[in-house]
């Protein structure tokens, strides 16, 4: 079928779950129990958080789901953590979502990952972080304006720790790169998206 | 505007409560009238502070106040300064100004990196499978064949001390010539283009200076590790070829 605008995509997206509505009971007990257990097992394969749409469209095609039982089923796995005391915690990070540990259990992880949470940024790193994050993007000279110190090698640092990308040039003298927050510094901060950043008041 | 947080000292004046930062800000929009303000009790307050709490007083916070302090001394001087005086030094509080709005968005960032910090010391007990940093991605895609193949790096340690060893021995005339590294690299990449292969010896002579055969030897590193040449060796010797692809 024809892919128009984006508004079109999600009336027709509607209109066709209208129609499974229509057409497909809702999931039965032992059905529904499958399809949060395979969810579960997709969240705990993956490397890195999943965006929901991709979980949903891959249980879609085994599972008739309605729109708002995929959902329901994500709850349930949710409450099953907090309910049996599991050592893990369904979250939303980085634009999808992602089985971590919940806090108690960090020191031992920590220990058994080699005792370096992936190394705490310097304060400096923080602050051009910070900048970057805020007004990204933004070039180098820019940041430095901000700061009043050279950047180049914490920019260098943040590049090789895949923090922060760049992500074109401006068009002014000496074509300077401007750089942008990764979708790893959002996992790195526990951040769902680059505006769910604290707030500047 | 950012509400003081507990780390910021708040000063208490005739006609202002609040941070330095907000009594700069509010002075610039000219809120505030400088000469109002009554900078000796500022003064006072952080002496008295600085009595008080010696030891938590970071040096930060320190180095804030004095930068600040000086900024709003010298606009109140400039204001008590007779009309005529005014004119000549135009020019210069005028880029002094311009720095307010940096020094605030500074401190805004500032007080930005804090929060970010906390964010992550709040994230840092939470693990997911794959957060620790995988290696950094290799940016060619040409498969990396290795530099030193059937030659290691101490075989080659070996060799160049043997010839700095010898060098040593021979007379030299003494000479001001100063060798740099990246004239080497490109010496020793341009003869890589004309020729099969290089001989170690044809690069690293008794007779240069220990100076050059050392900054040859580098040059020779750093070209292994960028993989833009390899080592070999063949009949006993050391061989310098230019690196294969593939």
């Amino acid at each position: 079928m024809q892919r128009e605008l984006n508004f079109s995509d999600t009336c027709l997206a509607t209109f066709e779950d209208e129609e499974q509505e229509l057409q497909h009971p809702p999931l039965s007990h032992h059905d529904r129990k499958q399809a949060k257990l395979t969810l579960e097992a997709m969240l705990f394969s993956s490397p890195e958080p999943v965006p929901k749409e991709k979980l949903r469209e891959i249980l879609k095609e085994h599972w008739p789901l309605k729109r708002g039982e995929f959902s329901q089923i994500l709850q349930d796995l949710q409450e099953d953590y907090t309910r049996e005391d599991r050592p893990f915690q369904l979250d939303e990070i980085a634009g999808g979502l992602v089985l971590r540990t919940k806090e108690v259990y960090g020191p031992f992880v920590e220990k058994l990952l080699g005792g370096r949470r992936a190394e705490r940024l310097s304060s400096a790193a923080m602050e051009v972080l910070a900048i970057i994050a805020y007004k990204q993007p933004i070039t180098r000279p820019a940041i430095e304006a901000i700061r009043g110190v050279d950047s180049s090698g914490v920019v260098a640092s943040l590049l090789e720790r895949d923090l922060i990308h760049a992500v074109g040039k401006l068009e002014a003298p000496g074509r300077p790169s401007l750089y942008a927050t990764t979708n790893r510094f959002l996992q790195h901060f526990g951040l769902k998206n680059a505006t769910d950043l604290p707030d500047i008041v | 505007m950012i509400p003081p947080s507990t780390a910021t000292p708040v000063f208490s004046l005739s006609h202002f409560e609040g941070s330095l930062e907000l009594l700069l800000k509010l002075v610039h929009e000219e809120e505030l009238d400088v000469g109002d303000l009554q900078l000796s009790h500022l003064m006072e307050q952080f002496a008295a502070r600085y009595k008080t709490q010696l030891a938590s007083l970071a040096l930060e916070q320190g180095a804030e106040f004095i930068s600040m302090a000086s900024l709003l001394f010298y606009l109140k001087t400039q204001r008590l300064l007779p009309p005529e005086h005014q004119e000549k030094i135009e020019e210069e509080p005028f880029s002094f100004l311009q720095l307010l709005p940096q020094v605030a968005d500074y401190c805004r960032f500032k007080n930005l990196a804090n929060l970010l910090a906390k964010q992550e010391e709040q994230q840092s007990p939470h693990f997911f499978r794959g957060l620790l940093p995988s290696p950094p991605v290799e940016k060619e895609s040409s498969p990396i064949v290795p530099a030193l193949r059937e030659v290691s790096l101490d075989d080659l340690a070996q060799a160049i001390k043997q010839v700095l060893a010898q060098a040593a021995k021979q007379p030299k005339v003494i000479r001001e010539e100063t060798f740099r590294v990246s004239d080497k690299i490109r010496l020793i990449a341009h003869l890589l283009t004309t020729t099969k292969r290089l001989s170690f010896e044809s690069l690293f002579s008794p007779d240069r200076s220990k100076e050059e055969l050392i900054v040859t030897f580098l040059a020779l590193l750093e070209l292994l590790k960028n993989h833009k040449a390899q080592v070999q060796e063949d009949l006993g010797r050391f061989w310098i070829l230019p690196p294969t692809l593939g």
